[in-house]
């Protein structure tokens, strides 16, 4: 629960000014690394080769993790950059001139000589202990293990979950406090986000900013939609005549350890890795989704407010296999569903019985003779709100031939046999199979059609709906799978129109605030692949 | 008076509660005016609009034209025109928006009367439009053609009656009286309801909406109030009088029918957004109050309507008249270049 809001005025009236101190620090070899990261970067991305893309965004999650967080300097950077790939089959296959072989050398230095932001960090912390000064650390969930790992026991106290910041949310609901401390630049999305807020509406005295030198602030950081955000290093905030604004003034006071030879020769503003490789994609080919973690570091983004297949192993569920929304019906310690199907088996009743156009188009003939404008008007009302409605209404009415002429989409066939109103009498079930009739119709359509199954999101509508009334039937068994583990995959018995599996993923964590293209929603990812999606 | 917010302690009205009251107060209402558009940008969560809202209620009770009995007839007569020309005949499910019948909300064509609360009167097919006849059916097949003054005390189903002439149920002045020193209250306002201010709640709903206004409470030794039931919105509090129309923004749809709203204070970036856009609101004044620890991609979403355009310029006088506004608060507003 956030606050009283008298709390956070009272703050903001006591403090004439918050301050910010960056500390910026420099390595020869960290430096030398992430040259030669850049130019290798640099230099994939101008290859049309989707693989070079892929390398590329790859060494840039890297670097980035890198930059945002105090990683400690081991082994594991150097095996990052091995991994890509043997060193002269690497820079042969790509073109390069001894830069992966110069970023194998830095990492392998970087080893003995230690993370010098890791060593501020220590300090800082440990000043702030000794100050009786409270603090929080914002960063990313998944980089509070490198400021965990900064802290052994029984010598140093651990932080403890009250210390960390990780989302708007968070931050919104904390009390004001004396000091935050952030590992990287503020910025506003991406990786090492953080929300405007804290420069715009800040809950503590002090911003402590650890960060690697070259690494500028974005531009606007700080923004409020009335009024410019505030300048620091400016006692007085500037004064813009179009709005009053909110009056907080900040000093600023940066302090510079560590030397990078490199740094002079090479790094001007407009190279700095945050400005020159810039997350891929245009906001405008975005839209928000929600993070759901799961098992080993990984998640799955789906777009904001969808429906989510999902299993709810709480034993009172009224019903436990379901769709929900995430965040809100669908919480941590459920499951997520993700089926794996291979290909869905029509039953042989319906291809052999056909027919059913004909009873159908019958009786759209009839409505179109008799009154066409009122019956797509029924329609529209429905909610079958396609342009030139008129004109695919006749389209539909068309005798079959190869194909059967009807809507693309299952729902707006479903409301345009339910206009039809046809006679009860004909829609009656037959044998065994007691789907509605418009059901057994729409099968027929999609057998004629040909189209591949698991293409499109026509079918997979169809899966996700066949899957959730599969799923029920599997209850027993899911429940059984599912205790103690956090996923789990189930085949799907022989004998049901799916063929193949559905994957269970136990639901970790739910975090809003992503914005992420189409090709990203509902895949399995690497939290760290996802953070650059990440919009505070 | 005291303030307790979040089940806190009680403690005097604090320097930015008393601003909010008084902005909302001193919102320039009457004459020609240009139409105005304000943002105000909050440093954290709080009822900062309930409190704009309560403020520019407590203007209007000092204005004896601020009713619903005025034009109550004629609202009634709207009603029964939509009921018996366009809802009546509908067979599909409501959905004005689909349909883009122009309405924004389903006629049943029941009324009410405080004065017989149990029972329910339907609009007859026999109200003559052209004469301008309303005639409800009364009892047992009979017709009554209500004159203008009698009709006053028969209102729409679900909405709150214009007038209410029980011996209780009408508003008590104390609680703000006491918020206002030596505020002008018209004794008329205290038993007619009002449509024309309206505040539009959080994008989650009306129960979030009133939740968060509940927390906040004003009081003394002697009583206390929450601001939702000072706001005196319809069905929040225990009064059938409502002085603050409703606009739901996850139902998108208003608390009474044909409300002509002049100022809108819209709670929340998202609640905000769809209050600008709506057709109901083109020509009221928006107060949008919003919480700027949000993501960025909202914070631009609302900067973006915030830009002066060949419509709307800087209201530099209006922002140059205004109190000391408390730190951490700022402000925008502009207005219509012709009035």
């Amino acid at each position: 629960m956030p606050p009283a809001a008298s709390s956070i005025f009272n703050f903001l009236s006591r403090n004439e000014t918050c301050s910010i101190e960056r500390h910026e620090i420099a390595s020869a070899t960290f430096g030398a690394l992430r040259r030669n990261m850049g130019a290798i970067i640099g230099r994939l991305s101008t290859s049309e080769d989707l693989e070079a893309a892929e390398v590329a965004n790859s060494l840039r999650v890297l670097l980035f993790t890198w930059l945002t967080s105090p990683v400690s300097f081991d082994a594991s950077i150097l095996d990052a950059v091995q991994s890509f790939g043997v060193p002269d089959a690497f820079e042969a296959r790509w073109g390069l001139r001894g830069e992966y072989k110069a970023a194998l050398r830095a990492a392998q230095e970087m080893i003995s000589g230690g993370n010098p932001v890791r060593e501020e960090l220590l300090a800082v912390v440990l000043k702030l202990r000794a100050d009786g000064r409270t603090f929080r650390i914002f960063c990313h969930r998944k980089a509070r293990g490198h400021f965990d790992s900064l802290f052994i026991p029984p010598t140093d106290a651990c932080l403890d979950d009250s210390s960390f910041l990780h989302s708007v949310r968070d931050y919104n609901n904390t009390d004001p406090f004396n000091t935050l401390i952030k590992v990287g630049p503020l910025r506003s999305k991406g990786w090492g986000a953080a929300p405007d807020a804290v420069i715009s509406a800040p809950r503590f005295e002090t911003l402590i900013q650890l960060v690697w030198s070259g690494c500028g602030d974005e531009p606007g950081f700080g923004y409020d939609p009335v009024g410019p955000p505030p300048t620091p290093g400016n006692a007085v905030a500037l004064h813009h005549h179009d709005t009053l604004p909110n009056q907080i003034c900040w000093t600023k006071h940066v302090t510079h350890t560590g030397s990078d030879p490199g740094v002079i020769q090479y790094y001007m503003p407009e190279q700095d890795e945050f400005v020159a490789f810039p997350e891929p994609n245009q906001p405008g080919l975005r839209r928000s989704a929600t993070l759901l973690e799961i098992l080993a570091g990984d998640g799955i983004l789906y777009p904001r407010k969808s429906d989510v297949l999902s299993f709810d192993p709480n034993a009172g569920a009224i019903e436990p296999v379901d769709f929900r929304v995430p965040g809100e019906t669908l919480v941590e310690g459920m499951f997520v569903v993700q089926p794996q199907i291979r290909e869905i088996a029509f039953g042989e009743m319906q291809a052999a019985e056909g027919g059913y156009c004909r009873i159908w188009k019958q009786r759209l003939r009839e409505e179109l003779q008799a009154s066409p404008d009122a019956f797509c008007l029924i329609l529209h009302n429905k909610g079958l709100n396609l342009q030139s409605l008129r004109l695919c209404v006749e389209n539909w009415a068309e005798p079959p031939h190869a194909v059967i002429h009807a809507p693309q989409k299952r729902r707006h066939f479903q409301i345009l046999i339910d206009a039809l109103a046809l006679d009860s009498a004909i829609t009656e079930p037959v044998g065994r199979d007691n789907r509605p009739w418009w059901q057994r119709a729409w099968d027929e359509i999609r057998i004629t059609r040909g189209e591949a199954i698991q293409t499109g999101i026509q079918e997979h509508e169809l899966i996700e709906q066949q899957a959730l009334e599969l799923m029920k039937s599997l209850l027993p068994e899911i429940r059984t799978r599912a205790t103690g583990v956090e996923g789990f995959r189930l085949q799907i018995p022989p004998g049901s129109d799916l063929r193949g599996a559905f994957v269970f993923f136990k639901v970790l964590r739910i975090e809003e605030g992503f914005l992420a293209p189409e090709t990203e929603m509902k895949v399995v990812r690497d939290l760290n692949t996802l953070e650059q999606w990440k919009v505070t | 008076m005291d303030i307790s917010e979040i089940q806190g302690e009680w403690q005097p009205i604090p320097p930015w509660v008393r601003f909010l009251i008084n902005l909302g107060y001193e919102w320039p209402r009457s004459g020609p005016r240009p139409r105005r558009i304000a943002l105000i940008s909050m440093p954290c969560d709080s009822a900062a609009a309930g409190l704009i809202t309560l403020g520019a209620m407590v203007h209007d009770l000092a204005d004896p034209q601020t009713n619903d009995v005025d034009g109550h007839y004629d609202k009634l007569l709207q009603y029964a025109r939509q009921f018996l020309e366009s809802c009546n005949p509908c067979d599909m499910k409501c959905d004005p928006q689909m349909k883009q019948c122009g309405y924004t909300k389903q006629a049943t064509g029941t009324l009410r009367s405080p004065l017989l609360p149990h029972r329910t009167f339907q609009v007859s097919t026999r109200t003559n439009f052209e004469e301008r006849k309303l005639a409800w059916s009364y009892r047992n097949g009979m017709i009554e053609w209500p004159t203008s003054k009698y009709a006053v005390n028969w209102h729409i189903e679900d909405e709150p009656p214009p007038e209410w002439n029980q011996a209780d149920g009408e508003l008590s002045p104390d609680p703000y009286q006491r918020l206002f020193d030596g505020a002008i209250i018209f004794p008329e306002n205290m038993r007619r309801s009002y449509s024309g201010l309206c505040f539009a709640g959080r994008a989650g709903g009306e129960s979030v909406s009133r939740e968060l206004c509940a927390s906040t409470r004003f009081g003394n030794s002697a009583m206390e109030y929450g601001l939702d039931e000072l706001l005196t919105i319809h069905g929040w509090s225990k009064t059938n009088l409502s002085r603050i129309a409703f606009f739901n923004p996850r139902t998108e749809k208003l608390d009474r029918s044909n409300a002509a709203s002049n100022l809108v204070i819209a709670d929340g970036d998202a609640s905000f957004l769809k209050v600008y856009d709506r057709p109901e609101f083109s020509s009221s004044d928006i107060i949008g109050v919003i919480n700027r620890n949000v993501e960025r991609d909202r914070l631009e979403a609302v900067g973006m309507k915030m830009l002066p355009n060949q419509w709307l310029a800087v209201d530099t006088d209006m922002l140059c008249g205004l109190p000391s506004v408390p730190k951490g608060i700022s402000i925008a507003i502009l207005k219509g270049r012709t009035t």
